[in-house]
């Protein structure tokens, strides 16, 4: 009985020892994949000339759309951030989604907003709609009132409204730089036919805002947002450049992504019942791109930036850690037939069965590779200094990822100026390998538990607002 | 070797790699600080003659002797920061004299053969500034090159080089750069209009080429607004392709003539809703008060987006127009009304901005 124990405990070590290697060889790939992506985009970021081109009005006008639920207190200055963004042509497309407190009041008072007929095309199908407002004062802005559908809802009523050719889907929460959409539009000027891009998020915690605008980027102190700052670099700056050049980007953020119009339309906008709509809507895009034989690209830009306020208390972590992992589960079983599927190119080939087997299930193998080592070492089973040399491999691996994010960083945009900040990003780095990631990977095994159970809810995110940092 | 021995091995390396990129981060910051402190001192230097140059009180070579001081990057991003102010064209041209021969100039003009695209792209914004007639050739391959951004610059670049046959060839390849680029590519244009002018023509009266070619020559057309190519832009408007219809609808509205709003008008009847809501937006454009009695009926067309350019059209015609959206607010035709109270509510700024005046 105990020797069949040990030989388990031991295939299960080489399953994971195998595992582990498969995985990290594909990061390493990733980030290897990244460096010319990265250089690219830097040249042309950073180029002066090249931005004096992006201020002429040689770019395709764009809609925002700012889906709003129950945010009185900040709409007003939210508004005049998107309406005050540095683009030669671009109109707000608001969405009131049945919202229980004043913001609709509030738009009114501060927008001198009054009531036109609702002369929208109803394309894609949504919850009533109340009325249609446009501003005396802004004509670029136009304010839908709707009966509550959720985030996926609004952004469907805002396509439905959106009177351009592109449409941006923001947070009414995200701080959007000024310069962040001219940045954005950068693949237009270089010729290319476009179905979507992807924009930087950043960690806004810590930094001081004046007037909707991020004047001084710092790092928190605090370890929850300090370590999710270094996970936001590490994914945007080489998972997803990574990604740009396999051609499987599979993640467009939902709180700052561009779209071609027709092309959500085509698919049929948001899916409602979804509880991370910005995957399900990429894999949809990239399904409809290849089903019709459309050559249009989804690139991911690093340079535009959007800030966003991360979770500060494992409570509200947990939550939006454990809601992400079950959209990524829902995406993937929904999309399993694409999987291995050649007829989906790079996306059915790598991109989908990498977050299949490398990102859905790695919370369940490092679990077994943690049990397995208690119950190894318990009963002898297990070469303890191997055991151990093995453990400090995987959490080097993982430092040394993120160093390579702020090494990135430090080599190309340098958002953290102060040499503060830059110590607390190696801190972090250092840092996150212990606590940190062993509480996500318990919040995404509590996903799998959720999906099992069939919930389906979003969970409440309380944030602590701007104020704090805010002058 | 055994399997521990070599997961030690690991575990070193990624950890004297981890102390090395510590160092490394910092190192480089302190060296991007000192970097950023001797540009800002040779800007300090430039700063003065630049502004006497400005003004037109000094030569260009003050300003010569201080980008040649500064590292050869730097020199080509000042320049042609400097080189896109607005000073007089023949300012312009001596500026780009006095540069013509300069070590950093020279630098980036030889990497108009090189592998990597961007400093192919110095090389075309190089020319922008120090480019003559004699560097067409160096330019030619720079305007066809696999990479936008320096297909822009080199079309940039068409102002210095003042050269009539890469001008025809900025225009024939029009059509078939993406719309953004095109439309960099029509500002750019715009400065060497007098050797535009008749490619462009040529272009516009060409029978080979297809509706959406002409479209794409219309719009550029429309934006140099020559008077003379008036005649070719009003022979479109009866194209049989309705892209170049809609294209000629849209250029027409630059060209104020009773000719321009006789063939507009004549496109509100048209078959393709498209096409009659460019002519009702062009109407609106060119204020011809005698299409009020047309854009009213407008106002019940099938498609949104015409009776949507009608209504906007209208408001811009002044009081008959005004009045015309008032009895339109009284009627019974639902699609009629409904877009009267939206556009009557608009103030005149609005007006102009959703009609895209």
């Amino acid at each position: 009985m105990m020797e069949a124990l040990r030989q388990g405990l031991q295939a299960l070590d080489w399953a994971i020892l195998v595992y582990f290697i498969l995985l990290n060889s594909f990061y390493a790939l990733l980030l290897l994949l990244s460096f010319p992506e990265l250089w690219t985009h830097f040249q042309l970021a950073d180029d002066e000339y090249f931005a004096r081109v992006l201020a002429t009005d040689a770019l395709p006008p764009i809609s925002v759309l700012v889906p709003a639920y129950n945010e009185e207190v900040s709409i007003a200055s939210s508004v005049l951030s998107f309406l005050t963004l540095a683009y030669p042509r671009h109109e707000v497309v608001l969405v009131n989604d049945g919202s229980k407190d004043h913001t609709m009041d509030e738009l009114v008072r501060a927008y001198d907003l009054y009531e036109v007929p609702p002369a929208i095309e109803r394309i894609l199908p949504t919850a009533t709609i109340r009325a249609v407002y446009r501003s005396r004062t802004h004509s670029r802005l136009l304010v839908i009132d709707k009966d509550n559908g959720g985030k996926a809802d609004s952004l469907n009523a805002a396509i439905n409204a959106a009177r351009f050719p592109y449409v941006i889907a923001c947070d009414a929460d995200t701080l959007i730089e000024p310069d962040a959409l001219l940045r954005l539009a950068r693949p237009f000027l270089l010729g290319r036919e476009i179905a979507a891009i992807g924009g930087t998020i950043r960690v806004v915690n810590a930094c001081t805002v004046e007037l909707g605008r991020v004047v001084d980027a710092r790092v928190d102190s605090r370890w929850l947002p300090g370590c999710q700052t270094v996970e936001y670099l590490r994914a945007f700056l080489f998972g997803r450049l990574g990604w740009n050049r396999i051609g499987g980007n599979l993640i467009i953020s939902g709180a700052f992504g561009l779209f071609a119009r027709k092309y959500l339309l085509a698919i049929g906008g948001y899916q409602t019942g979804n509880v991370t709509e910005d995957m399900d809507l990429a894999v949809r895009l990239h399904i409809h791109l290849r089903e019709q034989g459309i050559k249009a690209d989804m690139p991911f830009i690093p340079d535009p930036v959007a800030w966003t306020e991360v979770p500060t208390s494992s409570r509200i972590l947990h939550r939006q850690r454990e809601r992400w992992h079950r959209g990524l589960i829902g995406t993937i079983w929904e999309r399993r037939r694409m999987l291995f599927n050649p007829r989906y190119g790079s996306v059915g080939m790598v991109a989908l069965p990498f977050f299949a087997f490398g990102e859905m299930i790695a919370p369940i193998v490092e679990l077994l590779g943690y049990l397995g080592l208690i119950l190894g070492l318990t009963i002898g089973a297990v070469n303890t200094p191997f055991a151990l040399v093995f453990l400090a491999v995987a959490v080097g691996y993982g430092i040394l990822l993120s160093m390579w994010a702020i090494v990135l960083e430090e080599v190309t945009f340098r958002r953290y100026n102060a040499r503060r900040d830059l110590w607390r990003l190696l801190f972090f780095a250092l840092v996150e390998g212990f606590g940190y990631r062993q509480l996500t990977v318990y919040y995404r095994l509590h996903a799998f538990w959720k999906v099992m159970r069939g919930d389906r809810g979003w969970g409440v995110m309380q944030r602590e607002g701007f104020a704090r940092s805010s002058k | 070797m055994s399997l521990l021995l070599v997961l030690g091995v690991i575990a070193v390396a990624q950890a004297v790699f981890v102390v090395l990129l510590g160092i490394f981060v910092f190192v480089r910051r302190e060296k991007l600080l000192r970097r950023a402190d001797s540009v800002r001192s040779s800007r300090g230097k430039l700063s003065a003659p630049l502004a006497k140059w400005l003004v037109g009180s000094g030569s260009a070579d003050p300003v010569r002797d201080a980008l040649r001081a500064m590292p050869r990057d730097a020199a080509l991003v000042f320049a042609s920061e400097i080189y896109d102010t607005r000073v007089p064209r023949d300012q312009h041209a001596s500026f780009g004299a006095a540069l013509r021969g300069e070590p950093w100039a020279n630098w980036a003009i030889k990497g108009a053969t090189q592998r990597r695209w961007w400093r192919r792209l110095d090389a075309a914004r190089a020319l922008g500034i120090v480019g003559t007639r004699d560097d067409a050739d160096i330019l030619e391959p720079l305007l066809d090159d696999t990479h936008a951004a320096v297909r822009l610059a080199a079309t940039q670049a068409l102002a210095a080089v003042d050269d009539p046959e890469l001008v025809r060839l900025a225009v024939a390849h029009y059509p078939g750069e993406a719309l953004a680029v095109r439309l960099f590519t029509t500002a750019t244009l715009r400065t060497v209009w007098q050797l535009a002018e008749g490619p462009l023509r040529d272009c516009l009266t060409s029978r080979d080429a297809s509706g959406r070619e002409i479209a794409a020559w219309l719009a550029l057309a429309e934006s140099l607004n020559l008077p003379s190519l008036r005649p070719a832009v009003t022979a479109l408007a009866s194209h049989p392709d309705p892209e170049a219809r809609a294209g000629a609808a849209r250029a027409l509205r630059r060209y104020p003539h009773a000719g321009s709003v006789e063939a507009v008008r004549a496109l509100l009847d048209d078959p393709q809703d498209f096409v009659r809501a460019a002519a009702a937006q062009a109407l609106g454009a060119l204020r011809a008060a005698e299409a009020e009695p047309q854009l009213e009926r407008g106002l019940s067309d099938v498609a949104w987006w015409v009776r949507f350019r009608c209504a906007l059209a209208l408001a811009l015609l002044g009081e008959p127009g005004r009045a015309a959206l008032r009895r339109a607010r009284q009627s019974s035709d639902t699609f009629a009304r409904e877009m009267a109270v939206m556009t009557s509510g608009l103030s005149e700024g609005a007006v102009l901005e959703l009609g895209d005046v």
